[in-house]
């Protein structure tokens, strides 16, 4: 293995979210070869993590799965996952980076995806795709539409027992296995290395990620995922059907004292959609979302909003101040009207829902493309009057949230464009 | 073993002796929670003509589809029957997975029993069952008569029609152009530039609107590839994909004409007009809209803030006037229907404005009467922050409890129920009302009806789907870019006119273009003459009668038809049918569904 | 069909590498083992509730819940139609379909 694998393509995009994901489909299918390097051991991103995305509701996998199938039999379209970029380099009118293939510990050309080493694993770990809710295998497949549908080891929590070499019919497992170097050239650089959320941790008023009730969005998206954790909506304390869910909105944007001063933009909608979701799959359950501000801006949003609110779905003009718990870990909401009466109350329910913001995914500038961050770390644009994806750095631009946060239809928007300025920059080389 | 496939790949499927495999899909749990997918597999596994029938849970994974194609390979699958979501979502999907495994794409089957099926019959998990069952059988009847296709290909004008001059229109020629394609730009003002050239200091950069106007016009004059039109008055288009035509005249009255491969609809916005007496506005002084006020503003004196010589020393702004209407509450327009969209930019405009009035004239007291802030974007926030900072008082009212304004000569009284006090009712006297009016689609009917563009309730340009297909409008070929489709702030104009640049520099990276066969074909043996289907055609020139041999005939222009069917339904021979889609195969789907 | 000589060696050069197994892990593993029994076992009464099965198995209750969605998630045990407060669970084999 001395010889380092090299790919050449005319653009090389980092992050394979749908931002990324649709970048590169937007210029292979002119014609243009890219690479792509994911972190994740799956393309896909967040948003494969999602139950259903509004306003359509449709179904993300529905939605994610097609891309992603097409990029993984796209001619000209190379995948890396399980994989970081290390450093990209400027070399004249060529970047050069240099990517660590993870080692996934298994013969990546042999395995089959039969799952019989993940079956036959004995040791459980929390499954970070249900965000800890669910198990996985020290050995196992991400999860069921992964891209590639190959199984990752983790050796940390590795008993070296054996079991998945024994079991596994093409005998692929390696334990031994080194990360790998890769070096790719591209002419041009797509930044689409989207977001993290705000920690659970950020905030001590609201329990410090300590209250098992009090969940993030993302761990709410799995419990309404059709293959989610339980397989249906249950809290995490004691596996009870709730019947009293609350929403806490902004509890991770428009404040200063975490940091992050700016509005997430997604969080309203992304609220409304599960309180909706919710009431559809738990019809007797009461659903109360407590605001300052509704942000239902983009199209078709305010009948979503209203369409909501019309299902009985409670919003609360309301500061919540505090979130603790009682002794059966429910709970309880300490908040301050901003209508009605004004007297600070305590409103028990059975499962939070911390509306956390987005945070940048990644230090872009650790690359030294000289790209600019705005003071929150997202990629600040050259001139954003005169485009929406040219970054300081010449031949570097910025597709999705790794801009600033945005939803879903604005970043598959945003993403085209980006691609659109490559193919442009590359064309005049 | 690849060379058997390519072999394969070359046979004529349709002379093959069918072998159907059919592929339950149990979409996560949309499908599988109600239907029982493993009974539907194993019904269709016995059915005539199937060789194969499995159940998977996610058929459009990559899995999933290499589930499909290692049939095709090992078991010679030569049609298939998918049965899952919608054919809209996935059968582009499947049709791919076939033309990969070299069988025509088009001899396979999407059943809808998602959607059809199991949401729809939630509460009947046996119900469903069967009818899913029934679906997928009908669904191999069809496939077994299904013919090979092929595409129709059409060539195409190497060159985008860009229907608007503002910055959706100027980016996406620039982005077109960058692409190397022509870029036409029709812009009906006599400059480019749009909506920009009214506005004042805009955010977040602060650079006035005809500024950034400028810049941009000075990238698309220094474009060779770029022609610009402006003053050009669009009369007539016409055409379909890869052959548009527009015909427009010039300021001169000279008719001229662009043939483009794609069109981009960048038509942009008009602000909201309030009716009048809405608020005051057009009977009450002093009651402007925000653009009007922002004009204004340019005009006042250096050190007090005045209009036509008196003095503003208080101002109300108003939100959501022409936005987030509520029927029954406010007035609709002309169609009938309220705005009952959220205009996305004003508040940030608002709040903006204030910030400038605030820096200029300290001393003017500003009331903010709104229902809910939205600053979303990254800077936006601190608007808002700087606002309530320099004092600005907000105030906050329910959609029910519209804000009420009467004036006399001393100024306007203006009346809210005001939640932040707890709904107190609160008085508050301003010399001036600033009423922060929303967005609505520019006038563009003629183009729409000329070319059947859709709408969506809001009146803006509907796209095919918000993730799938965010700036492709069902006509092939017309895309959508900026302010027509949903109000947007420049940036966000920008983005969405790159992205249909794109899409448009997609559809053009051939010199020809594939179009889907299901047209409409003619029996010439059945056909009598009878004239009865072409007064039945929407589409001109897609369906017209000929003569051949001396016998009159129909006959189709593929390119025109968009395979509806509704010449098929008035043929008394049953000569005419839509290919893939033919009545041989409905007459086998029904008897299939119906047999007992 | 695995190759058990190139295992053992794999297994051999691993602990040179990097050291035995940490007892840590063991142990963890153990509990995990003991967990899972003593849930599956006291399935083998009947259906129970997370709650029930906590206490049977001597688990803390979101502990318990974890299990339970490990176990179901590799064909364990499985969910007891019907609706009330706390969903029951019951052995996979059990469940008499198919």
């Amino acid at each position: 293995m001395s010889d380092i694998e090299r790919i050449e393509a005319d653009a090389l995009v980092v992050g394979s979210g749908i931002a990324g994901l649709q970048a590169a489909l937007d210029l292979a299918d002119q014609g243009y070869s890219v690479a792509i390097v994911e972190k994740a051991p799956s393309i896909g991103g967040k948003m494969i993590s999602l139950s259903k995305v509004f306003p359509t509701l449709d179904c993300a996998s529905c939605i994610t799965t097609p891309r992603m199938a097409s990029v993984s039999h796209h001619p000209r379209i190379t995948t890396l996952t399980y994989s970081t970029v290390d450093a990209i380099k400027r070399e004249g009118k060529t970047f050069t980076a240099a990517v660590t293939r993870k080692p996934r510990y298994i013969d990546e050309k042999e395995c089959i995806s039969c799952k019989r080493c993940e079956e036959a694993c004995p040791v459980f770990l929390p499954d970070e795709y249900e965000q800890g809710l669910g198990a996985k295998k020290t050995i196992s497949i991400p999860f069921t539409n992964a891209i590639p549908q190959l199984p990752v080891m983790h050796p940390e929590h590795c008993i070296r027992c054996g079991a998945c070499a024994r079991a596994c019919p093409k005998d692929c497992i390696e334990f031994l296995q080194e990360p790998a170097p890769v070096e790719i050239k591209a002419k041009a650089v797509i930044l689409a290395t989207g977001y993290e959320t705000t920690p659970m941790t950020a905030k001590k008023q609201y329990g410090l990620g300590n209250l098992p009730n009090v969940i993030s969005p993302m761990a709410a998206e799995r419990l309404l995922a059709p293959h989610g954790p339980y397989g249906r909506v249950l809290r995490p304390s004691d596996g009870k059907v709730p019947g009293s869910i609350a929403y806490v909105q902004c509890a991770g944007s428009r404040d200063k004292s975490i940091g992050v001063p700016y509005c997430s933009r997604v969080c309203c909608m992304y609220a409304i959609k599960q309180a909706i979701l919710l009431s559809g799959s738990l019809p007797i359950a009461d659903i109360t979302i407590y605001y300052m501000d509704i942000r239902a801006f983009g199209k078709g949003y305010e009948q979503f909003y209203n369409n909501a609110r019309a299902m009985g779905i409670s919003f609360v003009k309301a500061k919540v101040a505090r979130v603790t718990e009682d002794a059966e870990h429910n709970p309880v909401v300490r908040i301050e009207r901003q209508e009605g009466t004004s007297a600070p109350e305590e409103v028990k329910h059975d499962l939070v829902v911390l509306s956390q913001g987005l945070l940048p995914g990644c230090d872009v500038t650790k690359f030294s493309l000289g790209v600019e961050l705005n003071d929150f770390g997202f990629v600040q644009l050259s001139d954003e009057t005169i485009s929406s994806a040219v970054t300081a750095g010449a031949g570097v631009f910025a597709a999705g949230v790794v801009k600033g946060p945005r939803d879903i239809p604005d970043s598959v928007v945003d993403a085209g464009s980006a691609a659109m300025e490559a193919a442009a920059y590359i064309r005049k080389l | 073993m690849e060379d058997k496939i390519k072999e394969e790949a070359s046979r004529d499927n349709y002379r093959q002796e069918p072998k159907v495999g059919v592929y339950v899909c149990h979409c996560g749990g949309n499908i599988s929670d109600i239907i029982d997918v493993k009974a539907v597999a194993a019904a269709l596994a016995k059915y005539p003509g199937v060789v194969v029938a499995r159940e998977y849970a996610f058929m459009c994974s990559s899995n999933g589809q290499d589930l499909i194609a290692d049939d095709i390979k090992n078991l010679g699958v030569n049609r298939t029957v998918v049965a899952a979501c919608s054919p809209s979502l996935h059968e582009l999907t499947f049709r791919g997975v076939l033309q990969r495994a070299g069988v025509n794409p088009y001899l396979h089957e999407h059943i809808n029993i998602r959607e059809q099926a199991s949401w729809v019959h939630k509460a009947d998990h046996a119900g469903a069952t069967a009818k899913a069952i029934k679906l997928a059988q009908a669904g191999v009847e069809k496939v077994l008569r299904k013919d090979a296709l092929n595409a129709i290909r059409v060539a195409a004008e190497q060159r985008v029609a860009v229907i608007g001059g503002g910055v959706a229109g100027m980016r996406a020629a620039l982005s077109a152009a960058g692409k190397g394609l022509e870029a036409v730009i029709l812009e009906k003002a006599p400059r480019l530039g749009g909506k920009l050239l009214e506005l004042g200091k805009m955010y977040p950069s602060g650079e006035e609107g005809p500024a950034v106007a400028a810049k941009l016009e000075a990238l698309v004059r220094a474009e060779k590839k770029i022609t610009v039109h402006t003053g050009a008055g669009i009369e007539f288009v016409s055409g379909f994909v890869g052959n548009f035509v527009v015909n427009f005249k010039n300021p001169d009255g000279r008719m001229e004409q662009v043939k483009a491969g794609a069109i981009v609809m960048a038509t942009g916005y008009e602000h909201y007009k309030p009716h009048n007496g809405e608020f005051g506005y057009g009977e009450a002084a002093n009651v402007v809209t925000l653009p009007e006020f922002l004009a204004l503003m340019k005009k006042s004196p250096a050190g007090r803030l005045a209009l036509a010589g008196q003095e503003i020393k208080s101002l109300a702004l108003i939100h959501c006037v022409g936005s987030r209407q509520v029927e029954g509450v406010h007035k609709p327009q002309a169609d009938g229907k309220v705005n009952d969209y959220c205009s996305r930019v004003c508040c940030s405009s608002a709040l903006y404005a204030a910030n400038q009035v605030k820096e200029k004239y300290p001393g003017v007291r500003i009331y903010d009467i709104y229902r809910d802030i939205r600053t979303y974007g990254m800077q936006h926030e601190e608007y808002y922050d700087k606002a309530s900072k320099d004092g600005v008082l907000f105030l906050r009212h329910n959609e029910a409890d519209q804000p009420v304004v009467t004036s006399d000569r001393t100024g306007h009284l203006v009346k809210v129920k005001d939640v932040l006090t707890w709904g107190e009712e609160l008085e508050l006297k301003a010399d001036l009302i600033v009423l922060v009016t929303g967005m609505m689609p520019s006038d563009i009917s003629l183009i729409r009806s000329q070319m059947k563009l859709p709408a969506s309730a809001d009146r803006f340009l509907q796209e095919v789907h918000p993730k799938l297909r965010p700036v492709e409008l069902a006509n092939s070929g017309i895309f959508v870019a900026g302010t027509a489709q949903y109000p947007m702030d420049v940036p966000e104009a920008m983005a969405s006119a790159g992205t249909a640049a794109a899409k448009a520099a997609i559809l053009l990276a051939e010199p020809d273009i594939p179009l889907e066969p299901f047209v409409a074909v003619v029996d010439e043996h059945k056909c009598t003459g009878c004239g009865l289907c072409p007064a039945e055609c929407s589409y001109d020139g897609a369906l017209m009668m000929t003569e051949k041999n001396g016998k009159k005939l129909a006959q189709v222009n593929p390119a025109l038809c968009k395979g509806c069917g509704a010449c098929v339904a008035v043929c008394p021979t049953r000569a005419i049918n839509v290919a893939g889609w033919t009545l041989d195969q409905f007459d086998a789907m029904v008897a299939a569904i119906a047999k007992e | 069909m695995a190759n058990t000589a190139k295992l053992a060696e794999q297994l051999k050069k691993l602990n040179e590498l990097r050291g035995p197994v940490p007892q840590a892990l063991r142990d963890r593993v153990a509990a995990q083992n003991k967990a899972q029994k003593a849930i599956l076992d006291a399935l083998k009464e009947g259906p129970k509730t997370a709650p029930e099965l906590a206490a049977a198995a001597g688990l803390p209750q979101d502990k318990a819940l974890w299990y339970v969605a490990a176990l179901r998630k590799y064909g364990k045990l499985s969910d007891v139609a019907g609706r009330g407060e706390y969903p029951k669970y019951e052995l996979k084999a059990g469940e008499g379909k198919q």
